[in-house]
């Protein structure tokens, strides 16, 4: 057996010690009711050899972003992950190691999760982050619990703008608690409408106001006006935000929020399918004993030295059970360890670098798409590495198209924020090269030309 | 180490009344059992609770408790002490740790109180 | 065993690494990016711009790798040694568990594209929730919760939406044995349900009579691990069943413990209607530091149309389809579809294992369980006289009376001789309770070390109970001060500490 140690003879031998013979006289006393009594119906086990194997046939019928050229985005994005941080997240002390509870014998994890907290308050302008969370959707879900158990409105107000996703996972954890959620709407420049949020937020006191930033339709909403909007209104502001926009856009804590939540898959996480991502959580020192994962602090040992431990650990469910406001247990731990890895590897020459990289290749790519007959940038405020293209036909003919010739355009967007069917949005990272982006520009000349045919 | 001034509840609070108003705090036995209080949350000055009303929570390193008020009444004072210093709490649960001062709707749910010779029965069976 | 260095408290010798913000200097660069050859944009507004930039460090490459590495030495891991964690089942994480989830073609597709470009994955994903159900015993399986107690709220959204398609909206309790794990009621409460909670016998079994007088028309239903914490099997189980069924309720199981029945009993054949597997202890996952791990439910058949959408499907042409019903369209608990990288990573295990290597895993955390159980039982007491599952509960209380040492102290002791401490003052039900789980991938030699440690700590707790008062000693940091952690958050670097 693979990973058993143990041959026949030890398997004897330890039974003799305790005067047994046969290894089914431990199981001796499971009712007879509940037994299985017959083989598990699957294959007998493979050799390593063929595991492999297994999974080379099935990865070969898939096709990633490392065979084409990718535009996608949404929340996750196929971005530069450098060699480094597979050497050591490989590691046995990291991959391995159990949650810190022993910190004697963790402080690598622990030390690496303080530095984490670090980072993303130096990048959020928040004072406090927690160690991680799920992914930003859930993140998300739990902040807007936070907010509304903090301030006791049981109402959360979620935009039009954002990732849909997301907002699915926050209506779906809402319901659950009996939270009403109500929808602010979308303008005609594809940001948040100011004088309906307004409107809204006078007509029922809510608890939590959620502001995406840059939003679900890559444009960078007028953060400052909105958020003053919500806390006139007695909302909690909860920035969602792209971190990687954090290099050059204006902070959360600059515009006042109280919550940040956010989708860190970008610093050095495989995209997976959709996981396993990374949440993160940030907030306000006032906020800092109401919300949930677990966080890591500095302190000193019996012998002087400095040392970190998980602290403020009365707010999980290992010690207030059902009083508990978040049930989360495992977190995301390895890849909070690729990202400090990454950010230590961005360093403060790279962030600046790392968010111009986005910017000028999606302003290059608008610009290519401007100049195609037939296509528009229905919302031409300012973004960061995303946009919607609206096309003259729809999206998703475009998408198929586009796959043909090994690219994958973008999102069709039908249905969000206003949105129809020739809309499209589209991603652009730091790993995209001006020759791609150039091609796709040519895609969607000869798309709006003549028609371009699927697949 | 049960001060006779005092009433006690079946859940390790007193409370030393001064006319109208009681103070209020948890007894040695609850802050030892906690271990090192390293949190108290308290009520906001000008609150109204019913007896039996949990008003607080105090937190040590890996258990919460939650401060339940011994009466019913207005809350007119907390001590700032020892939310800045929740060590307090362990050191002088009886004197500098006290929690909150409570003027008395209720004057008489004093008398369904443990003294302090029932509440040293209770630790003591 | 027991050698003069070991006893001697001695300082640990090596280095502190320091703080990644005290390293490097400016200028200094490690991640680089491709030149670009096209046009320069326009300048940001000065009023979308953040008043000044992240206070980032700036380390090179080779600065990087050292100081992660530095960090990594200060963690035990499993190659170190053992992990007897009880209700953690911290076996050996198989390392082509790795190489595959990280192949391309796997590890690079968008959750965005287009099933046609995904038909590997999906049919990897669907043979691991075919295996899962079979394992369990259910009919329909969801992979996307991204941890066990995700899987707990998942179970819960199941059992809720179920009732209420049957008009039955008054069942909002949920039972819960006291030996439970916390995020049980944890997972309870935020859906909104209040979780009732059962006295349990000693031995952490159910008692049948308080069963009965706390079911009714509130009842939606029950959370059960089983084995319970205490590694005894619920044998009662079938009784259970019908008791909380005929009261209406559905049977939730935890399946932390499902490391001592794999092959043996399957929680469908028990009478559970839901369970919830944690892939990074059962399947081998790797617990990465805390995560990411994976928490999949499995389901009776009539609860499958409650599961969240998109459900893979295959086609009378062989291909696989994500389906959206629209009971599941407005219900996700995920942005996408789970921790799919930790789902590879535990189908890879099952298919190395295969029906015969996963039943042999049973039977061999079982017998490491009990093996160690009968060696220990003269260095500390045993809760029960029963034959064990998977993990047993012993109990400090005896050392702590005779020598007024705690369980707290052997737990630390032991880190001295390289071992990690085992699960310590859990359940709650067991005074001073030490819990320890070995499982099948610790050979009989390290079982054997274990108890040889046990008894050479014994020793010490007799003859000097101060040198476990102040243990570990071997450690890169001594026992730490968490009560100034609490009191005085220090949260994020902003410098040296001057402590």
């Amino acid at each position: 057996m693979p990973y058993v140690p143990h041959a026949d003879e030890d398997i004897r031998q330890m039974l003799a010690v305790m005067g047994l013979d046969s290894i089914d006289q431990l199981f001796d006393h499971l009712p007879a009711n509940v037994r299985l009594g017959r083989d598990l119906d699957l294959p007998l086990g493979l050799s390593e050899e063929e595991v492999r194997g297994w999974f080379r046939c099935a990865a070969a019928r898939n096709h990633g972003q490392g065979e084409l050229v990718s535009f996608l985005g949404g929340g996750v994005y196929d971005t530069v992950i450098p060699a480094v941080i597979d050497a050591l997240v490989s590691r046995s002390e990291f991959l391995t190691a159990y949650t810190p509870y022993q910190p004697e014998v963790s402080q690598g994890t622990l030390q690496a999760i303080y530095e984490w907290q670090s980072f993303i308050c130096r990048l959020t302008g928040m004072a406090v982050a927690n160690a991680s969370m799920y992914d930003g959707a859930t993140a998300l879900a739990e902040a807007c619990a936070v907010a509304v158990h903090a301030n006791r409105k049981l109402l959360v107000v979620l935009p039009a703008t954002l990732n849909p996703r997301w907002a699915r996972v926050v209506r779906t954890s809402m319901r659950g608690s009996g939270i009403q959620v109500s929808e602010a709407p979308a303008g005609p420049q594809g940001t948040i409408d100011p004088d309906a949020l307004k409107k809204l937020l006078a007509s029922a006191p809510a608890g939590a106001f959620v502001l995406p930033n840059p939003n679900y339709l890559g444009l960078i909403e007028p953060v400052d006006d909105l958020a003053a909007i919500a806390k006139a209104a007695g909302a909690t502001v909860i920035a969602a935000v792209n971190p990687v926009s954090l290099s050059l856009l204006k902070t959360p804590a600059e515009y006042g929020a109280d919550l940040v939540v956010g989708e860190a898959q970008p610093f050095g996480i495989p995209c997976g399918w959709g996981g396993p991502l990374l949440g993160f959580l940030a907030c306000t020192d006032e906020q800092k004993r109401r919300i949930p994962g677990r966080i890591v602090g500095r302190t000193v040992d019996n012998r002087g030295n400095n040392g970190y431990v998980l602290t403020l650990q009365t707010r999980e469910q290992h010690i207030r059970r059902e009083k508990a406001t978040s049930n989360i247990c495992s977190n995301q731990g390895l890849n909070m360890m690729r990202a400090t890895i990454y950010l230590s590897m961005l360093g403060a020459g790279g962030l600046a670098a790392l968010g111009e990289a986005n910017r000028v290749r999606i302003e290059a790519l608008r610009t290519r798409a401007r100049a195609v007959a037939g296509v528009t940038i229905p919302f031409d405020g300012p973004v960061f590495n995303e946009t919607v293209l609206r096309l003259p036909k729809p999206a998703a003919e475009f998408r198929a198209f586009a796959r043909s010739r090994g690219v994958l355009a973008g999102i069709p967007l039908d249905g969000v924020a206003g949105c129809g069917a020739n809309d499209l949005l589209v991603a652009v990272t730091e790993k995209r090269s001006a020759a791609q982006i150039d091609q796709y520009g040519a895609l969607l000349a000869e798309f709006a030309a003549v028609g371009g045919k699927g697949k | 180490m049960v001060p006779g001034d005092r009433k006690y509840t079946q859940e390790h609070e007193w409370i030393l009344v001064d006319g109208a108003n009681g103070t209020v705090g948890v007894t040695e036995f609850a802050a030892h059992e906690l271990g090192d209080i390293v949190f108290v949350e308290l009520p906001a000055i000008g609150s109204s609770f019913k007896q039996g009303d949990a008003v607080g929570t105090i937190e040590s390193v890996k258990a919460v408790a939650d401060l339940y008020l011994p009466v019913s009444g207005e809350i007119v004072a907390v001590n700032d002490d020892v939310t800045a210093s929740p060590e307090l709490l362990n050191g002088d649960p009886f004197g500098r740790g006290w929690l909150v001062k409570v003027k008395l709707s209720v004057p008489a749910e004093l008398d369904a109180l443990l003294d302090a010779g029932a509440y040293g029965e209770l630790l003591g069976g | 065993m027991m050698s003069e260095d070991v006893k001697k408290p001695s300082r640990w010798l090596g280095e502190l690494p320091g703080s990644v913000f005290d390293k490097g200097g400016p200028g200094r660069r490690g991640l680089t990016f491709a030149r670009w050859e096209g046009a320069p944009a326009p300048e940001l507004p000065a009023g979308l711009r953040r008043a000044a930039p992240a206070d980032f460090p700036a380390l090179s490459e080779p600065e990087v790798m050292r100081h992660f590495t530095a960090l990594s030495n200060l963690n035990h891991h499993i190659e170190r040694g053992m992990y007897p964690l009880g209700s953690c089942t911290m076996k050996y994480n198989p390392r082509v568990n790795e190489q595959v989830a990280a192949m391309a073609g796997l590890a690079d597709l968008h959750p965005e594209q287009d099933v046609a470009d995904i038909q590997g994955l999906l049919g990897a994903l669907l043979h691991l929730e075919n295996a899962l159900c079979e394992i369990t015993g259910f009919a329909a399986c969801s992979l996307m919760p991204a941890a066990g107690a995700h899987g707990e709220y998942l179970g819960m959204l199941v059992i809720r939406a179920w009732h209420q398609s049957r008009g039955d909206t008054a069942r909002d309790e949920i039972l819960i044995p006291d030996s439970a794990h916390g995020t049980n009621p944890a997972s309870v409460a935020i859906m909104g349900m209040n979780p009732r909670t059962i006295a349990s016998r000693p031995d952490g079994r159910i008692d049948l009579d308080a069963l009965r007088s706390a079911v009714g028309p509130r009842t939606a239903g029950i959370m059960i691990t089983n084995p319970n914490t205490l590694g005894l099997f619920e044998n009662d189980i079938r009784e259970v069943s019908r008791i909380v069924h005929e009261a209406g309720g559905r049977l939730y199981m935890d399946g932390a413990n499902l490391n001592a029945i794999l092959g043996k009993a399957r929680p469908g054949d028990m009478g559970f209607d839901v369970v919830h597997m944690n892939l990074h202890k059962t399947m081998s996952t790797p617990h990465g530091g805390g995560g990411p791990g994976a928490g999949p439910i499995c389901v009776a058949a009539d609860l499958a149309p409650f599961l969240p959408g998109p459900r893979i499907a295959q086609a009378a042409d062989g291909s696989f389809t994500l389906e959206r019903l629209p009971r599941q369209d407005d219900t996700s608990i995920h942005a996408y579809y789970g921790n799919v990288g930790v789902c590879l990573r535990a189908l890879a295990y099952i298919l190395r294992n295969g029906s015969d290597g996963l039943k042999r895993v049973t039977e061999c955390a079982v017998l490491n369980a009990n093996y160690l159980r009968h060696q220990l039982k003269d260095v500390i007491e045993i809760e029960h006289a029963e034959g064990c599952l998977h993990e047993f509960v012993a109990t400090g209380s005896g050392w702590k009376r005779d020598f007024g040492v705690r369980t707290l102290d052997i737990a630390k002791r032991l880190l001295d001789y390289g071992m990690h401490a085992p699960t310590v003052y859990f359940p709650l039900i067991v005074e001073e309770a030490f819990m320890v789980e070995p499982t099948e991938t610790e050979s009989r030699e390290s079982l054997d070390r274990f108890v040889a440690v046990m008894k050479a700590i014994r020793i010490e707790a007799e003859t000097d109970p101060d040198l476990l008062h102040g243990a570990p000693f071997h450690t890169p940091v001594g026992r730490m001060d968490e009560a100034r952690a609490a009191r005085d958050p220090d949260l994020r670097w902003m410098g040296p500490c001057n402590c």
